[in-house]
């Protein structure tokens, strides 16, 4: 089933904008808010063979998917189109956050991004290389998580005094008990085999606060992706990321003592929520020196991610330069204080 | 990244700029030798004074020498603490580069003692070093010898770097290295993007708590250590009635 959006006034294709949040005709300026799009300029077919070929709504080409693809653009004729039955039934997201940087926004982003790398190779700064940026839907698990956490041991706060000719360390001994209750709501986990973890890890946060209700229009024009593996499937993840959390949380609880000796640290983790959402990156692909360096932009925050080539001139004259005006700086100290400069 | 390296610059003159007045020049006295207990002669007096003020005028530091007969039962690091407290107020001081030989004669005690740029190059270990150098002459009763020995051992530590090894070289290239070495993994790790989630942004701050909490004492547990034994009153530095720090150092002879 190909899902393809033409223009009530003209006919064109639309493609969702970021900056009105509606549906642009690009060819007449035509905005059409989401909900209000008539039925009748949504064309909807189902394809025979679903899982091998979709038709294009507009040209009739044959879409060039792979068995992950959500929503792509004709290669054709360049409509943007959503392959609804792959966004349907158990594969419905229940919750998009919508671009709110548009393209050329994010080149500009990156660009500057690209101008501020302090040991990126001078020819990279420029940033006029870039081969190709595309905005994706990535699928996301989002877990509301409950743990309770009943942790025990012994605990001392140590305290040194001196009195007459002997210094003495007074130890006291606790045993100390904490049961906490700690709720994490919508920690994302990516579900997209296609992304590295780390990478869409330090993408986050994402603003919650622009979560909607998942509408098939909003995938009009970008790329999106179905998950490829399920929430239980993700569950270890999301348990491993939370983890450092807990152990920060339990720390806060027993920072009046010097040392904690835990005796039992018994962690009840259980899932209570999970909800499948697509959120918004730019994908940035660019060419340096005969390599493809792939950079990942949270598509509202603006945030750039991604390893960048390293010039190793620069490093040594970050080091170099540091390390002068350092000991230059300690010589002054030590010429302020009598010592002499050289 | 230029304007990174103007911004340094410009700290670090500011830095420099603030300090200037910090750079007073300090006078020198114009005699050197004080010698009460009368054990020189006028040529050896006169000799020491001429090597003393050619010695001591390239480090802007007075090289002393004080002998004395009487000290009016005082022992010879306070007779010199007093002797320091006079003549910087003679000179109207504030601050006075000195190293000081005072030899009492009655009880045949040494003491050499540093003030302010004296005492950054010459710390209680080297005081010692140039007692061990020292002592021998006036223990054989030559004097002009001893005192001589003094001026050129003093000047020679002078000459070398502060005693204090954080102000010396290697200790600084050292730090130094290590903070560029720093500073540079912390931009190549930072290079990728951070990770800028922390605990608690997921965290729902209205049901997560404490729900319950027991510290039970159970018992206290003193150990005692004897505190390291201070030196003896006799040698070491002090602080002079007028309130100028020094190392110093003495024994008999």
């Amino acid at each position: 089933m190909v899902i393809h959006y033409k223009c009530p006034n003209c006919g064109n294709d639309m493609a969702y904008d970021s900056e009105s949040g509606t549906l642009l005709c690009e060819a007449c300026g035509t905005k059409e808010t989401i909900e209000t799009l008539p039925e009748e300029n949504i064309t909807t077919t189902f394809s025979e063979e679903e899982a091998r070929e979709y038709n294009c709504e507009n040209c009739g080409a044959v879409l060039l998917t792979d068995a992950d693809t959500v929503a792509t653009k004709c290669s054709f004729c360049g409509a943007g189109v959503v392959l609804s039955d792959r966004v349907s039934g158990t594969l419905a997201p229940s919750l998009v956050i919508p671009f709110t940087i548009s393209k050329d926004e994010a080149v500009q982003a990156f660009k500057k991004w690209c101008r501020n790398g302090l040991l990126t190779p001078k020819g990279f700064m420029s940033a006029d290389r870039v081969k190709s940026i595309t905005g994706m839907y990535v699928p996301f698990w989002l877990y509301d998580i409950n743990s309770r956490v009943k942790v025990s041991g012994t605990a001392t706060k140590v305290r040194t005094y001196s009195h007459g000719d002997y210094i003495y360390t007074e130890t006291k001994y606790y045993d100390i008990f904490r049961d906490i209750n700690l709720d994490y709501l919508k920690v994302p986990v990516d579900a997209s085999a296609k992304m590295n973890d780390e990478l869409m890890d330090k993408l986050e946060p994402f603003p919650y606060d622009q979560l909607k209700e998942f509408k098939t229009p909003y995938l009009a024009g970008f790329i999106a992706e179905k998950y490829n593996y399920t929430d239980q499937e993700l569950l270890p993840r999301v348990n491993e990321k939370i983890d450092s959390f807990i152990e920060d949380y339990i720390r806060s609880t027993v920072r009046e003592y010097q040392t904690v000796n835990y005796r039992y640290k018994d962690i009840d983790t259980k899932k209570l929520k999970s909800y499948y959402v697509l959120l918004p990156v730019w994908m940035v692909v660019y060419d340096y020196e005969k390599s493809e360096y792939t950079f990942a932009m949270n598509g509202n925050t603006g945030k750039v991610v991604g390893k960048p080539p390293i010039s190793w001139g620069k490093v040594a004259s970050w080091f170099g330069g540091v390390s002068v005006a350092s000991l230059f700086v300690f010589r002054i100290i030590t010429l302020i204080m009598g010592g002499g400069f050289l | 990244m230029k304007k990174v390296y103007i911004y340094f610059m410009a700290i670090i003159m500011f830095t420099f700029i603030c300090f200037i007045p910090f750079f007073e020049q300090v006078k020198a006295i114009d005699r050197k030798v004080y010698d009460e207990a009368g054990i020189l002669s006028h040529r050896e007096v006169a000799e020491l004074e001429s090597l003393a003020t050619e010695l001591g005028e390239k480090w802007d530091t007075d090289f002393l020498i004080l002998t004395t007969n009487e000290t009016n039962g005082l022992y010879i690091k306070d007779y010199m603490a007093n002797f320091y407290d006079e003549k910087i107020d003679e000179q109207g001081l504030s601050k006075w580069n000195a190293t000081i030989l005072s030899l009492d004669m009655k009880h045949r005690d040494v003491y050499l003692s540093a003030f302010y740029k004296g005492k950054l190059y010459i710390d209680e270990k080297r005081i010692d070093q140039i007692l061990d150098e020292v002592t021998p002459y006036l223990s054989n009763g030559n004097y002009y010898e001893a005192f001589r020995e003094y001026l050129y051992q003093v000047n020679d530590y002078m000459g070398r770097e502060p005693a204090k090894w954080y102000l010396q070289w290697w200790f600084q290239i050292l730090v130094s290295l290590g903070i560029g070495a720093i500073v540079v993994v912390g931009l190549a790790l930072n290079v990728g993007g951070r990770v800028t989630v922390t605990s608690r942004t997921y965290l729902d701050t209205k049901k997560s708590r404490v729900l319950q909490e027991k510290d039970r004492y159970i018992r206290t547990v003193v150990t005692k250590q004897k505190k390291p034994s201070q030196k003896s009153s006799g040698s070491g530095g002090g602080t002079t009635p007028g309130g100028h720090s020094f190392s110093g150092g003495g024994r008999k002879f």
